[in-house]
């Protein structure tokens, strides 16, 4: 291959991490799993930037509570990437960390270097309401050309305002709720940032980007995908156990396995193999709910276009 | 008279006033035109070296699109000029593949009028710069629109050739009004004579030079209205307002301008630079054809693995300059090696995990040295940098002390 010199031509996306960390987001330790998911999440990220030679992805955390501060000064290659966890106080000065990061979306600051290449990738978390004018922020954020060409994404957690973060991506079917079960939020940025940073550094040209709704459909694809998947297992083992009902170590087990899809589990879940089976096909026929329902899913498409059925794994079942 | 010829005579008046000859009327000037536009005599050509080069874009490639970017060069009596332009890509910019040739020769036909008549005093630390530097833009802008209209006369639009173009747009080409936005295209364009160097820029892509002592610096402002895929255009309604220019009498030893497909290759500027320095020891070591093929043979590569966007390069080097500065361009080419280095290294350790090992020791060992490595070379860098920002602000103070000095005497 000719070449000129030890530079490997490639292309650039850049992740942005839009994090609130206000006082709320210590209350069910939901900090604590966003640290967990950004830990996680980097060498995955490595993974998806080595398997791509012609890629090259970057990443900036952005923390909000009162004010706004970049986590490690900045946008950072993800090599020297180092992870300091963030801790939860203070306000929801979303419309401080807009005004940020509009400041910083400029080739004279984090866009040097990557202009016209992919379009990047700004994920925004949030737990509850504003406590600033978002909307002033926001929109000085909208007349930003990188920022109107970025794949918009919002993950709403708990009590979080859907309309607030339908807003920032400018499409509600582009905010996945999540009600902060064990490893469901964990899962779900995790999920949010491979897929888009994965689709969007495979896009064939620079400059160009991937509809955000393509990339809120993979994600609830693979969530319903894995549901699926969680609940078939589940239904098998109970099935090979054929009990009626359900001790204390299969209630564990049960947990165990809904925590890995983040449904909910204890208190509601009835402890007859019966009740159970319901359950789970109640659980399997919600997957897809809009945004703010339960669950940890993706929102749906308003117009319903994009809720699916999971197969329901119960189907010889049906006397029950 | 047509607009451009008047727009001429404003500008050789401008010289006049400037203290050049009496203005000439344009067909006077075109013969002479002509006559400096003979090929200069080897000998005087033999130090400075122009070329130009271009490949269509990856992507376009696969979508069967054509080359929307032209690159070209001209030579003078005692100058020559280069200019790359990038046709817009968007549906409406249908005709964009010949709006970035005509761009490039209304550039290279008008820096050959304003080389001809200009001289540095006239810009470099003079008052009236952005007034002459203006009236060359202008110049360009006219002589662009110029050669659109002749175009669409000669070949009106089909309804097959605008059968994508969008609603506002189709029915105003069909009619032959706002064609200029069909032929949409940005410019670099750069003139060094044997007292200074003029680059101008509308739109995106990057000029970069290198100086007589090595350092490498991107000399043209950028304009803020450029981000992401939004660039000014040759085709803007401001265009005149939306050039941003540079100027000095420090020749460079080589001078580039490449279009966005180019930039958009390479993540860092450090490796963008690295791309250029090659290029010239390329040249100083094997001979500046030889480079060029080379650089042909690249190119599509570099679309490939890079933008996927068209990619030109066009650029004047100076062969006695160069091999001055030939150590200090290999030595950019170590820098970024040991950038890269670093990256493979870190990338290494940080797949080791946490565990205390033999080899993640010696990485960490290894890794500080070249940390050391490079911070010197950014001390060394910074320095440059800091020596090359003095010369030029002392340059322009005697400059404008000298102008001061003879405003003073006038009185």
């Amino acid at each position: 291959m000719p070449a000129f010199g030890t530079s490997i031509p490639r292309k650039v996306m850049t992740l942005f991490l839009l994090v609130d960390c206000s006082g709320s987001m210590a209350v069910s330790g939901n900090i604590g799993k966003v640290n967990g998911a950004i830990e996680e999440m980097i060498p995955l990220l490595r993974n998806i930037s080595d398997e791509n030679a012609d890629a090259e992805i970057r990443i900036g955390v952005l923390a909000f509570s009162s004010g706004c501060r970049w986590i490690g000064g900045g946008v950072q290659d993800l090599d020297h990437f180092q992870w300091t966890d963030m801790k939860a106080s203070g306000l929801t000065d979303m419309g401080a960390a807009f005004r940020e990061l509009e400041n910083r979306l400029s080739r004279k600051e984090f866009m040097d270097g990557a202009a016209g290449n992919y379009a990047p990738v700004i994920i925004l978390l949030s737990d509850g309401e504003p406590t600033d004018d978002y909307r002033s922020g926001l929109a000085v954020l909208q007349h930003n050309n990188w920022y109107r060409e970025a794949q918009k994404i919002a993950i709403a957690v708990d009590k979080a305002s859907i309309q607030t973060l339908s807003e920032f991506t400018g499409n509600i079917e582009t905010v996945l709720s999540c009600n902060g079960q064990k490893e469901d939020l964990k899962h779900l940025i995790v999920n949010v940032a491979t897929v888009s940073s994965k689709m969007q550094s495979r896009s064939q040209t620079a400059g160009t980007k991937v509809d955000e709704k393509e990339i809120a459909d993979q994600i609830r694809r693979q969530q319903e995908d894995k549901k699926k998947q969680v609940i078939s297992e589940l239904a098998h083992m109970i099935k090979e156990r054929g009990e009626a009902s359900v001790d204390g170590n299969t209630a564990a087990e049960i947990e165990s396995y809904l925590a890995k899809v983040g449904v909910p589990s204890g208190n509601d879940l009835e402890p007859t193999y019966k009740g159970l089976v319901a359950h789970l096909k109640s659980l399997g026929g919600s997957t897809g709910t809009p945004a703010g329902g339960a669950n940890g899913t993706a929102a749906a498409s308003a117009s319903g276009k994009t809720k699916a059925k999971v197969a329901d794994p119960f189907a010889d079942d049906n006397d029950w | 008279m047509g607009k451009l010829d008047k727009l001429k005579i404003a500008l050789l008046s401008v010289a006049s006033k400037l203290g050049m000859g009496a203005a000439k009327a344009p067909d006077e000037h075109t013969e002479e035109k002509e006559a400096a536009r003979e090929p200069a005599p080897a000998e005087k050509s033999i130090r400075r070296h122009a070329f130009a080069v271009s490949s269509i874009g990856h992507s376009h490639k696969k979508e069967g699109t054509l080359c929307q970017d032209w690159a070209e060069t001209a030579e003078g009596d005692g100058f020559l000029i280069i200019a790359v332009s990038d046709g817009h890509g968007s549906r409406n910019f249908v005709r964009s593949d010949r709006g970035s040739r005509f761009a490039c020769r209304a550039a290279l036909d008008a820096m050959h009028d304003f080389a001809s008549e200009i001289r540095a005093e006239h810009i470099v630390g003079s008052r009236r710069a952005n007034e002459v530097v203006s009236m060359l833009c202008k110049n360009i802008i006219m002589r662009w629109r110029d050669a659109v209209n002749e175009d669409v006369k000669a070949c009106p639009f089909t309804e097959d050739e605008v059968k994508n173009v969008s609603d506002k747009y189709r029915e105003s080409y069909l009619a032959g009004e706002q064609a200029e936005h069909a032929y949409g295209a940005t410019l670099i364009a750069l003139l060094i004579t044997e007292e200074y160097m003029l680059a101008i820029r509308n739109g995106d892509g990057e000029c970069v030079t290198v100086s007589r002592r090595g350092h490498m610096d991107k000399p043209i402002p950028w304009n803020d209205k450029c981000e992401a895929s939004v660039v000014t255009s040759m085709c803007d309604r401001s265009a005149i307002d939306e050039f941003r220019f540079f100027y000095t009498t420090d020749l460079p030893a080589a001078a580039f301008i490449g279009t966005d497909g180019v930039d958009n290759s390479y993540p860092r500027t450090e490796e963008l630079f690295e791309l250029y320095a090659n290029i010239c020891t390329e040249a100083v070591d094997n001979g500046a054809e030889n480079m060029k093929s080379e650089l042909e043979a690249f190119l599509p590569v570099m679309t490939e693995k890079g933008s996927g966007d068209d990619v030109s390069i066009a650029a004047i080097l100076d062969s006695e300059l160069l091999n001055g500065v030939r150590d200090e361009l290999m030595e950019q080419r170590m820098r970024v090696e040991r950038t890269h280095e670093l990256r493979r290294l870190n990338r290494r350790l940080v797949r080791l995990g946490d565990q205390e090992s033999d080899e993640a020791s010696a990485l960490k060992d290894e890794i500080a040295q070249l940390e050391a490595a490079i911070r010197a070379d950014r001390e060394k860098a910074r320095e440059l940098a800091a020596a090359a920002e003095a010369e030029k602000a002392a340059a322009v103070k005697a400059e404008w002390d000298s102008e001061i000095w003879d405003d003073v005497k006038k009185r």
